[in-house]
C-alpha cells in the first residue's frame, strides 16, 4: 500500500510505502521487491524526488533488504511504534531520477520525534 | 466591509471559550459560558448551536434538538454557525439536517464552500440525484474541472444503485456524453478524468470505444501512471471483447516481458483455447504470406501450418521457451527460476485433462514428469503445497504412490535401519514438509490405522522438537520452520479421535498446541486451532488473550470473528462476551463512518473509480451476517445480564433499547457472508475439505440461528407492550424523563398483540423447521466453521420453553382484557394447558443436563464438555423465564384486581376467580423449584470443577513422557479447572440475583 504525498516546490513530493507484507506462505520469492520496483515506477512517473518508508529498527531482514533495493537510513525516529516498549524506527529513503543531485537522501545524524515528522 | 470583518473577530473572540470548553470535554461550562453570551446578545444564533452541541454530550438529546431547530429555522448563513450545526447534526446521525441548512444557505448566499458542505453532506445520505444536481450548479458558479466530474461520478453512482435498466437506458449514456462534452471541448486534464470515462465505458460494455480512447491521445496524454499499463488495458480490452485472437496475441507478448505474471498466463491460455475450440484461423495476411507460400506449392501444408499457429503446439512451445530462459538463467547464476512458467505448464495440462483431451496434449503421459521437475525446483518453497494443489489429482489414482515416492526422493531422507533420519536444514525441512502434505492431500494418511496415525503423528513430534533447533535465532515475529510438523501432527491425532472416540486424544492435541504456541508465538494457523480446540474441551478463559494476540483488525473482525462469537456467551462467560461484542460492534459502526470519510476523501482527490468500490464495502459490511448476530447477541446478552438491576425493570429496560418488533434486525435476503472459511490451514484430501455446499449449508444453519435468537429478542420486546400499562408508569422522575426521551422508534401500524402472535408462530415454525431439517445436524471439518447453538438449544428443549413462556404472557393479556368473562374461556383453558406444559417441559431440561462435569467412559474417566455449554443456554432461557412470568403475572393480578372491584360492587354474588390465577400460581412455585434445582446443579459441577486437576491422571492418558509435555499438562488441568469455575461462578450468580424476581400473586 502506497501514495505519493509532498509539495513539489518545496521538493518533497514523493512515494511513501504506507505498509508492505508478505503472507508468510510466499516469502523468500522476492515478492516484496517486486511490489517495490512497482511502487518505485510509479513515484518515478509521478515526478517524484523520492521514495519513503518507515520500519522497526528491530526488523533487521526487512532493513537488510530495503539496504539491499537501494535504500539508506535517512533519520532514526524515536518511539515511533506504541507498544510496550515503544520502538524506534528508520526513516528509510531512495532518490528518484528526479532528485539527480540525491539532496532527499542526505542523512540527518540527530534522531527526531515522531511529532516532527510530517 | 472592514467593519463586517472586524464584527466577525469580535464574535469570533466571544465564542473561543465556548468551542475551547466543548474541545475539553467541559459541557456543563461551555453551557454556562453560552447562556451568558446569549442574555446579552439574543440573536448569536452560533451560541446557541454550541449550547445545543453542549447539551447533545451531555446526553440531553431532546433539548439540544429542539434548540437547534429553533436556529434552523432561521435559515442561518454565517460559516461559524453553520459549521457548528454541521457538527451537532453529524453527531446527532442526522446528515439530513445538514443538507437541510446547505441547501438554504446556498439559495441566498450561494458560494462554493457551501455547495461544496451540500455536496458531501449529500455523499453520507447516498443521495447521488441531488449530489448531480448539486455538482452542476457548482461547477456554473465556479468552473472547475473536478465539480463537472463530481456531477459525472454522482450520474453514475446513482446508475449502479437504481434498478438495472434506468442506469443503462438513461443514466449511463448520460454520464457518457456528459463526458464526451467535455473532451470535444477539450477540456480534459487528468488522468482520473480519463479513468472515469473508461469506468463508464466498461459499465456500458462499449469496450471498443474504450479501445479507441486507451490507444488514442487521450490515452496517451493523460494515462501517466500506468498502472495498469495501456498494453494491459488494450488486451483485457480484447479479452472483454472476446476478440481471441487479438487477445492472445497480447497477453503473449506481455507475457514475453513479465513471463511471472500469472493472470497474463491465464488470459493467454483462455484465448488459445478458445481459439481452438472455435476451430479459429488467421485471415489472409497478404501478399507476404502468399509469397512464401507459393515456394511451398503446396496449399495443405500451408493451412497446417498457419492452424497450428494459435494452436496446442505453439502454446505448449511458447511455455517452453519460457521455461527454457529461466533454466538458463539458473544454469548462469543470472537469477532464481521463476516459478509462473512452470506452473503455466502444468495450468496447460490441466485445462485440457478437464476437457477430457489429455492425449492431445503435447507432454501426453508426462503429467508425473513435469509435477516432479516442479517439486524439485520448488519443493524448499512453503508456498509449494499450495502451488501444486490444483494439478495433483490429474496423475491416475494408480500411479499416485509412485508419483509421490519420486519426490520422496528428492527429499533425500532416507531411513536408515529404521532409524529416523532428522533433516539437517531448512530447506530439506521444508522439501520433506511439502512431500507429507501431498502425501495427505492423495488421501494416504486416511489410509492408515488409527495406531499407524498414531505412530507417524509421534515421529511428526519428533520432527518438530529437532526442528526447532534451526529456529533458534528467529524473532517473535517469525514463524518456526517446524509449526507444520506440529500441525499436522495433530490433524493426524484429531483422525485418530474421530476414528476411535478416544477423548483424551483431545488433551493430548491441546497440550500439543500450547506447546507449539510457546515456541512460535506468532503462528496464527496454531492459535486459530489452539483456540478451536479451548472452545470445543468447554475452556473459554484463553481464548480472549489468543484472540487478541491474533492482532485482528477493521474488516478482519468480520471475516474471522466467528472464530470466538459463538463460544463466548455459550461457554458461560458472559463477561467476556460483551467485551468482545462491544469490540465488533464498534469496528461495525465506526467502519462504516470510516468509509464514508474515504468517500469523501475519494471526490476531493478525484479517485473516482474507487468510490463505487467503497459504497459496495460499506453496503457488505451493513449487511453483513456476523454484524446481525453480534448485535442482537449483545442486546439479548444486556437484557440477561443488566435489567432488573439497580432499579431498572425488564420493562423500562427493554423500552429504552428502542427495538422496533416489527421489524427485523437484518434484512434477510440481503445479509451477506464475509466468514473466511479457509483461514485455517489444512492438508485433507479433496473430498474433506470445506467444499462450496458445505458453505452454504453452513451460511443456511447460521441464519436460522441468528432468525431464530431475532425472533426471541423481538418477543422480548413486543411482550412489554402485553401488560397493564400503569406498571410502566410507575417511574422516578429521571427516569420519565428519559422516557420522554426516547423516539419511540415502532412503526406507525404497530400492533403488539398482531405482531407478537406473527412473531411467536414464526418463532415456532423456524423452530420446526429446524428440528425437522437434517442440515441443522451437519457439521465440519475441525478447520471449518463451528455449527451454531441451533442443536443445543433443540435438544435442550429450550425453544419449546421460551415459545411456552410468550403463549402464557400473550394468552394473560388477553385473559386481562376481557376481564374473565365466558369469552375468554377459551383461552383460559388454553393459558392453564401451557402452564402445564412449560413446568414438565423446563423439568425435563433441568433432569436432562444435571451431569457431573467427570464421567465414566468404560474404564476411563472423561471430562463431559457438553453440560456447561447446555447449563448456560438453560440458564439463560431460566432469566428471560423470569421477567416473562413477571409479565404474566401483572396481567393475571390486573384481573383478580378487577374482579374483586366487581365482587364489592355485588356482594351477593361474588364471583369466584378463575381457576387460572391458581394454576399459574401453583406453576410458578414449582419453576422456582426447578430453577433452584439448576443453581444446585451449576453449584456441584462448580466444586466437581474445583477438584478437577487431581483427577487428571486418568482423564489425560499420553505416550508422550518429555517434561515439556508434563509440565503443559498440569497448566492445562489447572486452566480448565479455573475456567469452568469462571464460567460457573458467572452463571451461578446471575441466576442467583433473578431467582429472586419470580413473581407472587
Amino acid at each position: 500500500m502506497g501514495k505519493s504525498e509532498g509539495s513539489v516546490a518545496q521538493e518533497t513530493w514523493h512515494g511513501h510505502v504506507t505498509a508492505l507484507t508478505v503472507a508468510p506462505e510466499y516469502r523468500r520469492l522476492g515478492l516484496a521487491a517486486k511490489m517495490m520496483n512497482i511502487l518505485e515506477e510509479v513515484s518515478d512517473r509521478k515526478q517524484c524526488f523520492f521514495v519513503d518508508l518507515f520500519v522497526r529498527v528491530s526488523n533487521e531482514i526487512a532493513v537488510d533488504m530495503y539496504k539491499w533495493l537501494g535504500y539508506t537510513v535517512y533519520r532514526r525516529v524515536l518511539e515511533y511504534y506504541s507498544g510496550d516498549p515503544d520502538e524506534d524506527a528508520f526513516d528509510m529513503r531512495k532518490a528518484l531520477s528526479r532528485d539527480k543531485e540525491m539532496k532527499s537522501v542526505i542523512p540527518v545524524k540527530e534522531p527526531v520525534r515522531p511529532e516532527d515528522v510530517e | 466591509m472592514a467593519s463586517h470583518n472586524h464584527e466577525d473577530a469580535v464574535t469570533e473572540r466571544r465564542l473561543k471559550p465556548i468551542y475551547d470548553n466543548l474541545d475539553n470535554g467541559n459541557y456543563k461550562v461551555a453551557m454556562q459560558s453560552a447562556d451568558k453570551l446569549l442574555k446579552k446578545h439574543r440573536d448569536l444564533h452560533c451560541a446557541k448551536v454550541l449550547k445545543a452541541l453542549a447539551l447533545l454530550r451531555l446526553y440531553r438529546v431532546q433539548e439540544c434538538e429542539t434548540l437547534a431547530m429553533t436556529v434552523v429555522a432561521l435559515k442561518p448563513t454565517d460559516e461559524p454557525t453553520l459549521q457548528a450545526l454541521s457538527i451537532c447534526f453529524r453527531e446527532m446521525n442526522k446528515v439530513e439536517l445538514i443538507v437541510e441548512i446547505f441547501s438554504n444557505a446556498v439559495k441566498t448566499q450561494p458560494s462554493e464552500e457551501y455547495y461544496t458542505h451540500l455536496f458531501m453532506a449529500l455523499v453520507r445520505l447516498e443521495d447521488f440525484k441531488r449530489q448531480q444536481q448539486t455538482a452542476m450548479s457548482l461547477y456554473k458558479l465556479v468552473p472547475k474541472n473536478a465539480f463537472y466530474f463530481w456531477g459525472v461520478i454522482s450520474a453514475v453512482m446513482q446508475a449502479l444503485n437504481s434498478d438495472n435498466s434506468l442506469g443503462q437506458k438513461m443514466l449511463l449514456p448520460l454520464a457518457e456524453r456528459m463526458v464526451e462534452k467535455m473532451i470535444k471541448e477539450e477540456k480534459l486534464e487528468g488522468e482520473s478524468e480519463v479513468n472515469l470515462y473508461l469506468m463508464i465505458l466498461d459499465l456500458l460494455g462499449k469496450h471498443e470505444k474504450a479501445l479507441e480512447v486507451v490507444g488514442g491521445t487521450l490515452g496517451k496524454s493523460l494515462l501517466k501512471s500506468q498502472i495498469p499499463s495501456r498494453d494491459e488495458r488494450i488486451a483485457e480490452l480484447f479479452f472483454k471483447m472476446q476478440k481471441w485472437d487479438k487477445a492472445y496475441q497480447a497477453f503473449r507478448e506481455m507475457l514475453i516481458k513479465s513471463p511471472d505474471n500469472w493472470l497474463y498466463y491465464t488470459r493467454y491460455l483462455t484465448s488459445g483455447f478458445k481459439l481452438r475450440e472455435n476451430g479459429w484461423k488467421p485471415p489472409d495476411t497478404g501478399s507476404e504470406e502468399n509469397a512464401t507460400s507459393h515456394e511451398d506449392c503446396n496449399n495443405t501444408n500451408k493451412e497446417e501450418s498457419q492452424t497450428t499457429d494459435y494452436d496446442l503446439p505453439e502454446m505448449a512451445a511458447f511455455i517452453s521457451e519460457r521455461i527454457a530462459n529461466e533454466e538458463e538463467k539458473v544454469r548462469e547464476k543470472t537469477g532464481k527460476a521463476l516459478r509462473g512458467p512452470y506452473l503455466a505448464q502444468l495450468e496447460l495440462l490441466l485445462r485440457l485433462s478437464t476437457q477430457g483431451k489429455l492425449e492431445e496434449g503435447p507432454q501426453a503421459g508426462s503429467i508425473e514428469d513435469v509435477l516432479v521437475r516442479y517439486f524439485g525446483l520448488f519443493a524448499d518453497k512453503t508456498c509449494c503445497f499450495s502451488d501444486l494443489t490444483p494439478y495433483l489429482y490429474m496423475v491416475p489414482e494408480l500411479e499416485r504412490r509412485s508419483c509421490l515416492q519420486r519426490m520422496e526422493e528428492l527429499v533425500e531422507l532416507k531411513v536408515n535401519d529404521g532409524a529416523m533420519v532428522y533433516a539437517t536444514s531448512v530447506k530439506q525441512l521444508q522439501r520433506h514438509l511439502t512431500s507429507l502434505k501431498i502425501s495427505r492431500f492423495y488421501g494416504f494418511h486416511d489410509a492408515l490405522s488409527s495406531e499407524e496415525k498414531g505412530n507417524l503423528a509421534s515421529e511428526l513430534i519428533k520432527r518438530y522438537k529437532e526442528g526447532l533447533s534451526f529456529g533458534k535465532g528467529l524473532l517473535d515475529t517469525d514463524l518456526q520452520y517446524s509449526d507444520e510438523y506440529l500441525l499436522m501432527a495433530v490433524h493426524l491425532l484429531v483422525d485418530v479421535w474421530h476414528d476411535t472416540e478416544d477423548e483424551s486424544v483431545l488433551w493430548r492435541c491441546l497440550i500439543l498446541l500450547k506447546i507449539g504456541h510457546k515456541h512460535s508465538q506468532s503462528s496464527h494457523h496454531i492459535k486459530l486451532l489452539l483456540m478451536r480446540f479451548y472452545c470445543m474441551a468447554g475452556v473459554f478463559t484463553t481464548v480472549p488473550s489468543l484472540y487478541d494476540g491474533l492482532d485482528i483488525k477493521h474488516m478482519q473482525q468480520d471475516t474471522l470473528g466467528y472464530n470466538a462469537l459463538k463460544y463466548a456467551k455459550s461457554l458461560g462467560q458472559l463477561s467476556s462476551a460483551g467485551q468482545f461484542y462491544n469490540s465488533t460492534l464498534r469496528f461495525f459502526i465506526s467502519g462504516r463512518r470510516e468509509v464514508t470519510e474515504y468517500m469523501i476523501a475519494s471526490y476531493r482527490f478525484g479517485t473516482y473509480e474507487k468510490i463505487p468500490e467503497f459504497l459496495n464495502f460499506s453496503t457488505k459490511i451493513k449487511h453483513s451476517l456476523h454484524f446481525a448476530h453480534t448485535a442482537i447477541e449483545k442486546k439479548l446478552l444486556d437484557i440477561l445480564k443488566e435489567s432488573e438491576k439497580e432499579g431498572k425493570s425488564f420493562t423500562e429496560f427493554v423500552r429504552n433499547m428502542e427495538i422496533d418488533p416489527s421489524q427485523g434486525t437484518a434484512e434477510w435476503d440481503k445479509v451477506t457472508d464475509q466468514r473466511d472459511l479457509n483461514i485455517m490451514v489444512s492438508w485433507n484430501p479433496p473430498h474433506r475439505q470445506m467444499s462450496a455446499d458445505d458453505k452454504a449449508v453452513s451460511l443456511r444453519q447460521e441464519t436460522s440461528w441468528v432468525k431464530l435468537r431475532d425472533y426471541l429478542l423481538r418477543l422480548l420486546a413486543v411482550s412489554i407492550d402485553l401488560q397493564p400499562q400503569t406498571s410502566t408508569h410507575a417511574l422516578t422522575e429521571s427516569q420519565n424523563n428519559r422516557e420522554k426521551n426516547v423516539v419511540d422508534n415502532k412503526g406507525d401500524n404497530y400492533n403488539a398483540k398482531e405482531s407478537g402472535k406473527s412473531l411467536l408462530q414464526n418463532f415456532e415454525d423456524l423452530l420446526q423447521a429446524c428440528s425437522k431439517d437434517q442440515e441443522t445436524r451437519q457439521k465440519f471439518p475441525i478447520q471449518g466453521p463451528p455449527t451454531p447453538l441451533t442443536i443445543e438449544y433443540l435438544d435442550g428443549n429450550l425453544g419449546t420453553v421460551m415459545a411456552l413462556s410468550f403463549h402464557l404472557v400473550q394468552e394473560s393479556y388477553k385473559i386481562n382484557e376481557a376481564v374473565a368473562d365466558e369469552s375468554s374461556q377459551s383461552i383460559q383453558d388454553s393459558f392453564c394447558k401451557h402452564c402445564e406444559k412449560l413446568k414438565n417441559t423446563l423439568q425435563e431440561s433441568l433432569k436432562r443436563s444435571r451431569r457431573g462435569l467427570v464421567r465414566d467412559d468404560g474404564e476411563k474417566r472423561v471430562l463431559d464438555r457438553e453440560v456447561l455449554t447446555e447449563l448456560t443456554l438453560l440458564t439463560e432461557t431460566s432469566v428471560y423465564l423470569v421477567y416473562l412470568l413477571g409479565i404474566a403475572c401483572r396481567n393475571l393480578s390486573g384481573l383478580k384486581n378487577k374482579i374483586s372491584k366487581r365482587n364489592k360492587k355485588k356482594k351477593n354474588t361474588p364471583k369466584p376467580l378463575p381457576e387460572c390465577i391458581g394454576t399459574f400460581q401453583s406453576m410458578v412455585e414449582d419453576i422456582g423449584q426447578i430453577i433452584a434445582g439448576l443453581q444446585t446443579a451449576i453449584r456441584e459441577l462448580e466444586s466437581n470443577a474445583k477438584s478437577l486437576d487431581k483427577n487428571q491422571l486418568t482423564l489425560t492418558y499420553s505416550r508422550d513422557q518429555s517434561e515439556e509435555f508434563a509440565e503443559g499438562e498440569s497448566e492445562l488441568w489447572a486452566t480448565v479447572s479455573e475456567s469452568y469455575q469462571e464460567s460457573l461462578k458467572e452463571l451461578s450468580e446471575l441466576l442467583q440475583s433473578k431467582q429472586e424476581l419470580l413473581p407472587n400473586l
